[in-house]
């Protein structure tokens, strides 16, 4: 299998890949592991591209049925955006973490909506406190901060000088 | 002529402060506080409010009880709107009061509930004990009953809201126009005494 | 003079502010009559910046903030986010803080259960019951405010284990209070369950399928009604939850009457768990505890009176100076709406990088508008009330 080795030489935390990494190698997605978490979930690095295939396959394929999501989470680093999906598998009762990095100056990203119906307010409150546009989403609007909010304010540069907000009576 | 009005004074505010009738105006946690006073145990029944009312225009108190955010300020400021006169209100919680423990670092929280209304009773606590919430009806009931009639129209000016409803689709309040305000900045890096002055006058960054 | 056509639809808003008890959520909703034909809802009015507070507190000053993400809930919160810094800090909790725990954890989904009991009955227009179940639930409250010192945000839990020990007493009046609790709840259940009102309104009603439930994310009492097994106690259990015996409640068909249905069952077996956590107390009640360390006294790590299972705390946390390692953990946690996860992501400071909540009423309000259309404008409240949503947790 020298696309496994291949794989595991490119890897840079020097881990080996777990079953639902080797079952996305095998289909020929780059997908990296990461070092596990505390208590043994798989971590699995994706490329932005095929995130939208993974997600389908990871759901569809049955060793791997991975229905339930749980959470789409945005983290803004000094030089790139990180996309973090929690899923879980009902059936078969496993976890999994997938990850992907988003450029910072152009973040864009496919959505989720189409595979997971929970993905579509998950994606709108990120692009609202983020600022991540998803493509392809059915309504990407700002869902919990008002519609003439200015900024993204999770974002680590965020500052609050908008007028209509700061004012005191003299 | 005033001592006439007295009578007629003892016994209408008599008759006004002991059926203070609520509007429900739960947002967060001290809303389950004043669930909780109307319940069995804390009965607020006995001083008068019998039934919480829903709808404004049946209401002479307004419990603002809960954190206000800037989304749902002009909820708040239209209901107050459409309360009929003689109307109160009375800021349950630290976050109604003065912003709460949300005041310091939090970007959609209202600092405090008169910034929107003028308040009669302010109430601390996080959430104030249903016993305090009896306290603080005590305290309105006093101060209803040295009110006159021959005042009406001073009270009735006193109830101005501070800020002005927006006509298009904005939902931020703006101050209103008749107050003075001066601009300050959360979260900024770098104040130098110039720029203090620039958004002092209202020019901004 | 031109009368109505009957095509033609109606969009009426349910606002922020209205008197079922749920909290401040908006309902655009499109009516053809009195058929619902879409539901939009508008969230963000109690959003108070919960993850970006985060940001600038260090741990121990963001404890208290946490409570107040479901306030109804509390102590699940505080035990999602002390389960994630111990597992990057690798902090060890003792067994008797775990038992501590999960009574606190019990009685909290019981009062939660009530709570929610008393609302969704008031929405149905049943008035009386909501006085009943604050009966009980002051009773709970004050036991938990002898412990803790507060009514509703306790505050209880720190790195490591609790913070303070059973007071005198305690033990004996919750065990009574745990023998008082089903005959309170076979009074609930005369009243409700057959009563042929909240047949009529329920039953058939708001049917959530297995396949739409998993899709949107939905756990907890509502996907059980409609026949999953998903209970974290038991299929991935946290804390001491393998040393109990209790059974996992499911219903069969999904709609609103099977989820008060499993709610029911759910409160009683909590008693159950109480009653055998109190049993098997590492170290016994606190009084013959005391009693018992002063006559042994030998200090050793595995002696069943004095060692390490029956401290309170594990290792001592410096609360000005805490920094755990740079890394990241998720906790989940089966709280009384569904799952709460927490997911903190730490850089070595004193102050985390990056806090997320998943919250499940979150879920449950995205699934609303699939649920009640084609219905009639009546089944709002049933279904919505069954749902059980806080909406806090929503908006955090």
């Amino acid at each position: 299998m020298s696309e496994l080795e291949q794989n595991k030489t490119t890897n840079d935390a020097g881990t080996t890949p777990g079953i639902f990494c080797s079952l996305l190698i095998d289909k020929g997605y780059k997908a990296s592991p990461l070092k596990n978490s505390k208590d043994g979930t798989e971590i699995i690095q994706v490329q932005p591209e095929n995130l939208v295939d993974v997600a389908t396959l990871l759901k569809m394929h049955k060793e791997a049925q991975f229905i339930l999501l749980y959470s789409i989470t945005g983290v803004d680093y000094p030089d790139k955006f990180e996309l973090i999906y929690h899923l879980q598998s009902v059936k078969l009762n496993k976890k999994l973490i997938l990850k992907s990095h988003i450029d910072k100056n152009n973040p864009e990203i496919d959505s989720l909506a189409q595979v997971f119906a929970t993905a579509n307010w998950h994606e709108r409150e990120t692009y609202d406190l983020l600022g991540i546009k998803f493509n392809n989403h059915p309504d990407l609007s700002r869902i919990l901060l008002p519609n003439d909010w200015k900024g993204h304010p999770l974002r680590k540069d965020y500052v609050m000088d908008d007028e209509r907000l700061v004012w005191n009576e003299r | 002529m005033k001592i006439i009005i007295t009578a007629i004074d003892f016994v209408y505010n008599w008759g006004r402060s002991n059926s203070i009738w609520p509007l429900t105006f739960a947002t967060s946690c001290c809303g389950i506080e004043m669930i909780s006073t109307s319940a069995a145990k804390f009965d607020i029944a006995r001083f008068g409010s019998e039934v919480f009312r829903a709808t404004p225009r049946q209401a002479d108190l307004m419990i603002t009880a809960g954190t206000v955010t800037h989304r749902m300020a002009p909820a708040l400021v239209k209901l107050y709107e459409q309360m009929p006169e003689p109307k109160y209100v009375l800021a349950m919680g630290a976050c109604a009061v003065t912003g709460g423990m949300y005041e310091n670092d939090s970007y959609s929280v209202v600092r405090g509930v008169d910034r929107l209304v003028p308040v009669d009773v302010y109430l601390p606590g996080c959430p104030p004990r249903p016993e305090a919430l009896l306290d603080a009806i005590i305290q309105l009931q006093k101060k209803m009953r040295i009110e006159t009639i021959l005042e009406r129209k001073k009270y009735i000016e006193s109830h101005k809201i501070r800020v002005k409803l927006p006509e298009d689709d904005s939902e931020i309040l703006l101050p209103h126009d008749e107050l003075e305000v001066y601009h300050w900045g959360v979260q900024a890096d770098g104040y130098n005494l110039n720029e203090l002055e620039l958004t002092r006058s209202g020019i901004g960054r | 003079m031109q009368t109505q056509t009957p095509n033609q639809k109606m969009t009426i808003n349910v606002g922020p502010q209205h008197p079922s008890t749920h909290g401040v959520l908006r309902l655009i909703m499109t009516l053809n009559g009195e058929i619902i034909e879409d539901t939009q809802p508008v969230i963000g009015y109690l959003h108070r910046g919960m993850e970006k507070i985060a940001e600038s507190r260090t741990y121990h000053q963001y404890l208290p903030m946490v409570d107040r993400i479901d306030y109804l809930s509390s102590f699940f919160n505080l035990a999602s986010f002390c389960y994630a810094v111990e597992s990057i800090a690798d902090i060890q909790v003792p067994k008797r803080a775990e038992y501590i725990r999960v009574i606190t954890m019990e009685f909290n989904r019981i009062a939660s259960h009530l709570m929610w009991l008393a609302s969704f009955l008031l929405d149905l227009g049943a008035t009386s019951p909501l006085f009943y179940a604050f009966r009980e639930r002051e009773e709970i409250v004050k036991l938990l405010e002898d412990l803790t010192g507060a009514r509703m945000m306790y505050n209880f839990y720190s790195f490591g284990g609790v913070k303070k020990e059973f007071p005198s007493g305690w033990v004996r009046r919750a065990l009574e209070l745990c023998k008082k609790m089903p005959k309170y709840f076979d009074e609930y259940e005369a009243i409700v369950t057959k009563n042929p009102i909240i047949l009529n309104r329920t039953k058939g009603v708001g049917i959530l399928t297995p396949e739409m439930g998993l899709d949107y994310g939905i756990t907890g009492p509502n996907i059980r009604a409609s026949g999953i097994e998903l209970d974290l106690r038991k299929t991935d259990p946290y804390s001491v939850y393998n040393d109990f015996d209790f059974k996992v409640c499911t219903a069969e068909n999904g709609d609103s009457y099977d989820r008060y249905i499993v709610r029911i069952a759910e409160m009683r077996e909590s008693v159950k768990i109480i009653e055998q956590a109190i049993a098997k107390l590492p170290g016994g009640s606190p009084s013959k505890l005391q009693v018992k360390q002063l006559n042994c006294g030998c200090n050793k790590d595995e002696c069943c009176v004095c060692g390490t299972n029956t401290k309170l705390i594990g290792k001592k946390v410096n609360p000005i100076v805490f920094k755990p390692p740079a890394g990241e953990a998720i906790s989940l946690i089966e709280s009384p709406r569904g799952i709460t996860t927490c997911y903190i992501m730490s850089d070595g400071t004193t102050k985390p990088y990056r806090v997320k909540w998943r919250t499940p009423s979150f879920s449950s309000v995205q699934v609303l508008p699939e649920l009640i259309k084609g219905r009639m404008f009546a089944d709002l409240m049933p279904i919505f009330g069954s749902l059980d949503v806080v909406l806090p947790e929503v908006d955090r």
